[in-house]
């Protein structure tokens, strides 16, 4: 059997936004963080529960909510595609609620987390290009206070337009086709009878793309949302990765369409940008400048990956999707961990923190470690998969990722050098990972190790 | 009931082999971070129980090959694929022949006497737990690079056994200049290590294999017959070489070899005296049928490794500390070695690895004690002043060898021109990308994007929830 149908599928839609409305109508903070963690947990188990079931009958798909009677506009699937990317969003918002320091779980926070995760299930699970959008734009949400403290700000208002404008011009130009399948997200324009309006949309989709998933000369937002707003939402954005997850689905089939020969410069895009990731990472002075120069270097690398012609490359990125997501989350709880004692993470004010934080320091620098490529950890095995695709597409840009990566781990142990190792005189002295920063830290290490050594369940 | 047959023995002690460290690395690890730090018995007894097996699996393992057969004696264990995606596929098989096996066994007896060493050597240091993390790493690392039967493997190990050599490096933490010293060796490794994945990726493409098997032909080693033309054999040979080149500090890649004794003894004897900085020897004798048909790669090994030994011991002679002489001659000893691969004496290569690096680790074990020996017995009973090279040294006119003696105090200042050309310009085109993001933030928001922004006040004790109070005086004491 190919594809079965499922009725849960809607409730990991609707189960965080029905808690963010709960939560929104006015609770004690210590029940908000219950019914958080609660929500996040079932979500996460009803996710692992439906994957399990896709990766271990061999499905193609898993179709929700068709029964209820509903029109197609509301159809929701869950595919190999889709599957690394909702497990990214439902892990993370997991371990952040179950994680991060109380003071970023305020009731504000959660409920902006919670309807983040919503929306970015929904926009996984849309098959309808119009019910996609709603997921898109919600989630952008987390984006407005771009660059500062406040919920709304210029710089958010200019990155959620420029995602947003290329996506209702795609609108339009998908519903100038005749097929009745026009608003399927993975077949949007088929029927289009110019070439010309196919190669419309695909530069559409494929700027869409590049400002989602902060490829330059839209990368600002990226380092911007993690060094002044790394509210639990803006991360659970920033790891979702959907901007990848969107070319993948639009873009790929539009490419066998048109042909890719238009795009020829996209992967010296990414290139340049996983260089730039890198030489900011490793020019930082803070680790949250060294998490935000790795997190475009990642976006890059992902980039790299599903907009390749090459279906190895493909996979290698759906791979790498849980490394870096998982990777990413770890290390924004470690920093926020570290913050919230010392109330910094400027190099110049840290050192010796190992000496009065083991668990801390482990956590970080296994977790980074693991995500540039550690043997044993999924990222060896995706970073390994990726430059044999990459490498067959076009080797001068394999070479330039296997350069950016080396150079991305070299940022990474001189950062963990400078903060961790090393005591200096008046120096921090701070207390250890608590249990519950352990747990959320131990079920991203063991969830990278685990999925490192046995890759085969996710093919 | 019958005795299972030799293809299930093989497999069973190849995993007897491969699984120990990794399995007890696991649990101490899990148990420290979970729990508490393991009592120092409990992580002796782990790794006495992992040497144990390892050890009985590498007799066995030797035993079982010379049954097999004196003209075959090869051992191939399979399991089938780590992964698979597309047409890709990761192979996942053990090699044990007479190269890997004479290094499995360097390495579990090295290891193990190592490890006996370690337990009395480092009782009751604080890094004591982390020290044997460590070496459980490194020998897991070991064992896969020796035994993989495919690059990829090997590359894997590669990169184990290299993050710990690091991690090692810089044990003593509090200090700046091990931690130094580990962070060279991690970007000289690092960059190096590119090339060996970029030999393995090219091996895919040209012999659309990875595993040793399939790429060198049937024989076995030190025979095997590359199928590739000289042209192939060559691009996928170099990077290759260039991957080894790092790992075994050859010229101009040895600068981390001194610093690197900056580490405990009983790890620079087991990592830069024994088993890593042979690594790179390993890979290339595995490397002999490609190496056969590329003269071109074979007259670059040779170059490099004479560069390397004249190098080496030229430094090495007018190095004053015990540990860094050592540094010095070892990497001097590699590279002859090198030249020896060039000269196609492999056999010759495996006894002088095997002599080099027991001598070695007795001497780097030796040489914290001769302080005490100078303290106790007087320097004169102990040191005797060799005067062997006289000769050679008498070559030279007087203003060439003060001329050489000054480029050797100054270690031909190789460092300082790899800064200065290398680090530095990198590392200030970072800071340029940096403030020139900076700048188009600040115009992007309207306000300053900087360290300013990202300091925040410490969350208050009593915000964390139990047993979440003030940090008190001395609690920075490390566990």
């Amino acid at each position: 059997m190919s594809l079965i149908h499922v009725s849960v599928l809607p409730f990991l839609v609707l189960l965080p936004a029905a808690a963010a409305a709960l939560l929104a109508l006015g609770v004690s903070p210590r029940i908000s963080r219950a019914v958080a963690l609660g929500t996040t947990a079932t979500a996460l188990a009803i996710g692992l529960t439906l994957g399990g079931m896709l990766l271990l009958e061999d499905l193609t798909a898993l179709r929700g909510a068709p029964e209820l009677g509903m029109s197609s506009l509301f159809s929701l699937e869950l595919d190999r595609l889709s599957l690394p990317f909702l497990w990214v969003v439902l892990a993370s918002g997991f371990v952040l609620v179950l994680s991060a320091p109380r003071r970023e779980q305020t009731r504000a926070g959660l409920v902006i987390l919670l309807t983040t995760e919503s929306a970015l299930v929904l926009l996984l699970l849309a098959r309808d290009f119009r019910l996609f959008l709603l997921g898109w734009f919600v989630s952008l949400v987390p984006l407005l206070g771009l660059g500062s403290r406040r919920l709304v700000s210029r710089a958010g208002l200019v990155f959620a337009a420029a995602a947003t404008i290329p996506l209702l011009a795609v609108l339009v130009v998908a519903g100038l086709s005749p097929s009745d399948d026009t608003f399927e997200i993975g077949q949007l324009g088929a029927g289009l009878l110019s070439p010309e309006r196919s190669s419309t949309l695909l530069l559409l989709v494929t700027g869409a793309y590049v400002v989602r998933q902060g490829i330059f000369p839209f990368h600002s937002w990226v380092r911007a949302s993690l060094q002044t707003n790394a509210s639990l939402a803006s991360t659970s954005f920033l790891v979702s990765f959907s901007g990848a997850y969107f070319m993948a689905r639009a873009g790929r089939p539009l490419f066998a369409e048109v042909g890719a020969d238009g795009l020829a410069w996209l992967p010296w895009l990414h290139s340049l940008t996983a260089v730039l990731g890198v030489l900011l990472a490793l020019g930082g002075r803070s680790l949250r400048e060294l998490v935000a120069g790795m997190s475009i270097a990642f976006s890059a690398f992902l980039g790299l990956g599903v907009s390749t012609a090459e279906a190895l490359g493909a996979a290698g990125a759906a791979v790498q999707v849980l490394t870096y997501g998982l990777g990413l989350s770890g290390l924004r709880l470690c920093i926020s961990s570290l913050e919230a004692r010392v109330g910094t993470t400027d190099f110049d004010s840290l050192g010796g923190v190992i000496l009065s934080a083991p668990a801390l320091a482990a956590a970080f620098v296994v977790t980074g470690l693991a995500s540039v490529g550690l043997p044993g950890f999924l990222g060896f095995v995706g970073e390994d998969i990726l430059v044999h695709g990459l490498l067959e597409a076009n080797p001068a840009v394999a070479a330039l990722m296997v350069g950016s990566t080396a150079l991305a781990a070299i940022a990474f142990l001189r950062a963990f050098t400078r903060v961790f190792l090393v005591r200096r005189a008046g120096g921090p002295v701070l207390l250890d990972l608590l249990p519950r920063e352990r747990a959320g830290l131990a079920v991203i290490i063991a969830a990278l190790l685990g999925f490192g050594l046995f890759p085969g369940v996710l093919f | 009931m019958s005795w299972p047959n030799q293809s299930t023995l093989s497999e069973l002690f190849a995993l007897g082999l491969i699984l120990p460290p990794f399995v007890a690395l696991l649990a101490l690890g899990s148990w420290g971070f979970l729990v508490r730090i393991p009592r120092e018995r409990t992580v002796a007894a782990w790794v006495r129980a992992c040497f144990t097996i390892w050890l009985g699996s590498t007799l066995a393992l030797g035993i079982l090959l010379e049954l097999k057969s004196a003209t075959d004696p090869f051992i191939l264990v399979s399991f089938g694929h780590w992964f698979e995606a597309e047409h890709y596929g990761f192979g996942l098989s053990l090699r044990v022949d007479r190269l890997s096996g004479v290094f499995s066994a360097l390495t579990a007896v090295i290891g193990g006497l190592i490890g006996r060493f370690s337990y009395t050597y480092m009782h009751r240091e604080p890094g004591f737990f982390r020290f044997f993390l460590l070496l459980l790493l490194f020998t897991s690392g070991m064992n896969l690079l020796v035994l993989a039967g495919s690059i990829d493997l090997l590359f894997a190990g590669w990169e184990l056994v290299g993050l710990s050599s690091v991690l090692l490096i810089g044990f003593f933490h509090e200090r700046a200049t091990p931690v130094e010293s580990a962070l060279r060796a991690f970007v000289t490794y690092r960059v190096f290590d590119t090339g060996l994945l970029v030999g393995a990726v090219l091996l895919h493409h040209f012999a659309h294999t990875a595993d040793f098997e399939s790429a060198f032909g049937a024989a076995h080693w030190p025979l095997g017959t590359s199928h590739l033309d000289a042209f192939a054999a060559t691009v996928v040979a170099v990077p290759l070489i260039v991957g080894a080149m790092g790992k075994s500090a050859q010229f101009p890649a040895s600068g981390w070899l001194p610093r690197a004794m900056e580490g405990p003894t009983n790890s620079s004897a087991l990592f830069y005296g024994a088993l890593s900085v042979h690594a790179g020897v390993y890979l290339l004798l595995r490397l002999g049928p490609l190496l056969e048909v590329s003269p071109i790669a074979r007259v670059f090994i040779g170059a490099v490794g004479l560069a390397t030994a004249l190098y080496g011991s030229t430094v090495g002679r007018v190095t004053a500390d015990a540990k860094g002489q050592l540094a010095y001659a070892t990497m001097a000893q590699v590279g002859v070695m090198w030249v020896e691969i060039a000269l196609g004496l492999q056999t010759i290569v495996l006894v002088h690895v095997v002599g080099h690096a027991f001598l070695r680790t007795w001497q780097l074990l030796r040489t914290p004690s001769l302080i005490h020996d100078a303290h106790h017995a007087g320097l004169k009973e102990i040191w005797h002043p060799d005067r062997r090279g006289h000769v050679l040294e008498g070559l030279l006119s007087e203003e060439l060898r003060g001329r050489l003696y000054a480029l050797a105090t100054a270690r031909f200042y190789l460092d300082d021109l790899i800064d200065l050309r290398i680090v530095q310009p990198v590392l200030a085109l970072a800071e340029r990308v940096r403030r020139l993001e900076n700048r188009w933030m600040a115009l992007l928001t309207g306000g300053p994007l900087g360290d300013e922004n990202t300091s925040i006040a410490p969350q208050s004790a009593a915000a964390f929830s139990r047993k979440e109070r003030a940090p008190q005086a001395g609690e920075g004491a490390p566990r």
